[in-house]
């Protein structure tokens, strides 16, 4: 239990770096406040606030209610009429599943200033925890409307649309996260994997062709490799291809194969055990009449 | 011209202590701005059309790493004929007369108090306190046609245009060490003289 050694400062230097990384390591946060930054709050002067909020969200996470009353009675206490404070405490009811009270806070705060971005995103949130899939559409699409350049809400969206199967709403969603960053060959590859779960032959071309992007940006990125591969395989046992992008797809297929072995080769084995690579070869889809 | 020597004491007491005056002024006339500066407020639509604009830019900047058919979609939604988002959105003409508009009324009013008024009474303390002498010599030769500007409150017919007095060495200050205020302060800082006078 070295954390009791910690000092207060390095603590708290932890939470600011942990803050500005966007990192959720709820458990941690909630241990280290309770046995470090608790008796020490008065010396935290101005950040004491952030970190206030910070340790709220962590406890919510972990269920702990009182540690999570007292952050937001301090918080409370000091910032009586904040848009802010209430939003957190519409996510504590969210929290404890009154979900009615939460949404009510929240359509008071959007009332109030029609700009808040962050509230009309919570209520998003309380539908999706509800299990109202449909409505977190809705509410989503809703707010795209009006904040069309948001990367977070795009990436939700799209989240929701493929736990729904609707693969070209999805990728709509993903276009628009690939015109914030085309580079991410993160994006690439979701993008791809969403036209090739559609299928058809056109799909499969983008999806090669974004694969391969994906691949090229980086070549350690297994999954483009894989898809790359078996995209590439099926447009070449395709009737539809024709002769040249045959040549290309098999070539294309024999790089992906000769980059993986590399990978496998230098990476620890037992991460691409054999049975690992025969279960993707019968992972592949039938060639029917379909195609 | 008759080369002029002037008392040192001129150095310590008159031509340091403006430099100051006005540096620190200055750094008061910021804080202040900022403290009765307004609030901002955004409009919904305001916020709709700013980000409608980082869309579409990125769609011009990025749109070769879409499909074809997805970039046609999204150009079509902002620009068809009869439904696309700039073609059909309509928004009031902004009111560019400034003494209609009462908040960039309050804006230009508070703006020439801050700036202006404290400038008149200081340079009016500086033009008692510190008259009948010259303070400094600008380093360059000028022509006649300066004196006037550079030696309020000191007409001799003689005197090189180069002879600065206190009053108008005051004024040389305030609109020269604002360049240093950007240094010190930031861009964006309560200085930045864009009131319409």
């Amino acid at each position: 239990m070295e954390k009791q050694s910690k000092h207060w400062e390095d603590v708290r230097d932890l939470f600011r770096n942990w803050r500005e990384e966007n990192c959720r390591q709820s458990e941690d946060v909630v241990d280290l406040w309770k046995e470090v930054l608790a008796n020490h709050f008065g010396k935290l002067g101005d950040e004491g606030w952030l970190v206030l909020e910070q340790v709220f969200i962590a406890a919510l996470d972990c269920h702990s209610m009182e540690i999570a009353n007292f952050c937001l009675s301090k918080l409370n206490q000091e910032f009586p009429d904040s848009m802010r404070v209430k939003r957190l405490k519409a996510m504590k009811y969210e929290a404890l599943e009154r979900y009615e009270d939460a949404l009510d806070i929240l359509d008071l705060i959007i009332k109030k200033d029609e700009t808040n971005a962050a509230s009309r995103k919570r209520k998003v949130t309380i539908y999706k925890s509800q299990g109202m899939i449909i409505e977190a559409i809705k509410e989503l699409t809703d707010y795209l409307r009006i904040f069309m350049a948001d990367q977070e809400a795009w990436m939700e969206l799209s989240d929701l649309y493929i736990s729904q199967q609707e693969w070209n709403k999805a990728a709509f969603c993903v276009e628009e996260l690939m015109l914030h960053s085309p580079f991410n060959h993160l994006y690439l590859q979701r993008y791809a994997e969403i036209k090739y779960t559609q299928g058809g032959y056109e799909n499969l071309e983008i999806a090669r062709s974004y694969y391969a992007q994906a691949a090229k940006l980086n070549p350690n990125n297994v999954r483009a490799l894989y898809g790359l591969l078996l995209t590439s395989v099926h447009m070449a046992s395709n009737s539809k291809c024709p002769s040249q992008k045959k040549k290309e797809s098999i070539k294309l297929s024999e790089w992906a194969t000769n980059q993986l072995s590399q990978l496998q080769s230098s990476n620890d084995s037992k991460l691409f055990s054999s049975q690992i690579l025969e279960g993707m070869g019968n992972l592949q889809i039938g060639n029917d009449s379909k195609n | 011209m008759a080369e002029l020597l002037l008392d040192s004491n001129i150095r310590f007491w008159v031509f340091l202590p403006i430099i100051m005056i006005t540096f620190l002024v200055g750094i008061l006339r910021h804080y202040f701005s900022l403290i009765i500066a307004s609030q901002k407020k955004v409009e919904l639509l305001q916020v709709q059309d700013s980000q409608a604009l980082v869309r579409s830019r990125l769609l011009r900047e990025n749109g070769k790493f879409l499909p074809r058919q997805a970039f046609l979609m999204r150009r079509h939604f902002f620009n068809s004929e009869d439904m696309g988002y700039f073609k059909t959105q309509k928004r009031a003409a902004p009111t560019t007369n400034p003494m209609t508009d009462p908040n960039a009324m309050t804006d230009m009013l508070k703006g020439n108090v801050t700036n202006v008024l404290p400038m008149i009474i200081i340079g009016g303390w500086i033009n008692w306190a510190f008259s009948g002498f010259v303070t400094t010599k600008v380093p360059f030769p000028l022509t006649l046609r300066f004196k006037p500007m550079l030696q309020r409150g000191v007409e001799l017919v003689s005197l090189d245009a180069s002879w600065v007095s206190s009053a108008s060495w005051y004024f040389l200050n305030v609109f020269g060490l604002r360049s240093i205020y950007s240094l010190v302060l930031g861009e964006n800082n309560g200085e930045n003289m864009n009131c319409k006078l």
